[in-house]
């Protein structure tokens, strides 16, 4: 039984392959996107429960599947993984509701920590708006789901 | 101007891409560590000395990442004709900047901390050139062995400094002040003058620059 889904998209595929087998080690239910438009066909197929994402790609780059994953899935939790960033990258990412920023090149541990707490985060998310959801409040699951109230 | 904001923007876009090269490299080695995991010595006899090996190209990869993030701020420096800025972090990037001055000379560049923080306010990519001018010029001038200490200075009238410290190495004795009668001192105090900046001796073993 793997213990979560990730979806990685990077256009480095020498280094989102690599990660992957090392995700995979690690007992994730990984899958590898090489652009925006790929992760977007994959999200729809099916829907990770994080998102693992650069931000500097041709096309559709990071901040657009950022913005564009928090509306249509609002779930999936997003962690930003960039060797591009800049601060004003990641105040935006954060507006956008990115559940972390993180910057390459980074320690393995570090990384399946944040992916863990993101996974984490999700799970409370639907239990609580499930929770709301129940006593047919569906306007505070629906809010509670939104991304503005994730901001870190 | 327009010419360090080019080499900015370049170097800057450099250091990202770079980035994204030790990251492979860090997943790589990571790679082989975890494949190699599980395997007893048995197996594979030269286990030990392959993650020795890895841990050494981890080890770079980290220190290539410091490298990286204090040239890619370096690289920005240049965005601003003018800013405030903390003296205690501008010297500590200095240092880390200067660190071939310091290993080709065999002098230690160190900085005190200050208590509260002085504030400079003046070209940012002017001050870090002035300060890397004096440890050029001072470094080979105290010798092997020495230590250049560098603190951040409030005058009086609220303008900031550095004051430039030399502690001579065990098996020496020197003035400061003498050794700079021997050498270029006239010609970088004219240097610092055109940056309207000014240096000059503060006791016996220190200088001040005054900004």
């Amino acid at each position: 039984m793997k213990e979560f889904k990730v979806l990685m998209v990077d256009d480095e595929e020498d280094f989102v392959r690599t990660l992957d087998e090392r995700m995979q080690i690690r007992n994730l239910d990984t899958s590898v996107a090489l652009s925006g438009e790929e992760a977007m066909k994959k999200l729809e197929e099916s829907p990770p429960d994080v998102l693992l994402v650069d931000l500097k790609m041709p096309g559709m780059d990071g901040m657009e599947v950022l913005r564009r994953a928090r509306e249509a899935y609002p779930g999936v939790q997003v962690v930003m993984l960039t060797g591009h960033g800049s601060e004003a990258d990641e105040i935006e990412a954060r507006r956008l509701g990115v559940f972390e920023y993180l910057r390459k090149p980074i320690p393995l541990d570090q990384l399946m920590r944040t992916l863990r707490a993101a996974y984490k985060k999700k799970l409370e998310d639907s239990m609580v708006a499930a929770s709301f959801a129940e006593e047919g409040d569906f306007d505070t699951a629906r809010e509670i789901m939104k991304p503005e109230k994730k901001n870190k | 101007m327009k010419e360090s904001l080019f080499m900015g923007k370049v170097t800057a876009a450099m250091t990202h891409e770079m980035k994204n090269v030790l990251a492979i490299i860090s997943e790589a080695a990571g790679l082989a560590q975890d494949l190699l995991g599980p395997s007893d010595e048995s197996v594979f006899p030269l286990k030990n000395r392959f993650l020795n090996i890895m841990g050494k190209i981890d080890n770079q990869v980290t220190r290539g990442s410091d490298i990286l993030g204090v040239l890619n701020y370096f690289s920005h420096v240049p965005d601003d004709e003018q800013r405030q800025e903390n003296l205690d972090e501008v010297l500590n990037q200095t240092l880390f900047l200067s660190r071939k001055i310091s290993r080709l000379n065999g002098v230690d560049l160190v900085t005190e901390q200050t208590d509260s923080p002085v504030i400079l306010d003046y070209n940012p990519l002017k001050s870090r050139m002035l300060l890397y001018r004096m440890l050029e010029f001072l470094a080979p001038l105290v010798g092997k062995g020495s230590e250049i200490m560098l603190r951040a200075w409030r005058f009086h009238d609220g303008s900031a400094g550095v004051c430039f410290t030399v502690k001579a190495s065990a098996s020496s004795t020197f003035s400061l002040t003498e050794m700079l009668n021997g050498s270029s001192w006239g010609a970088l105090e004219t240097e610092f003058r055109t940056e309207k900046a000014s240096i000059g001796p503060s006791g016996n073993n220190s200088l001040m620059l005054s900004f």
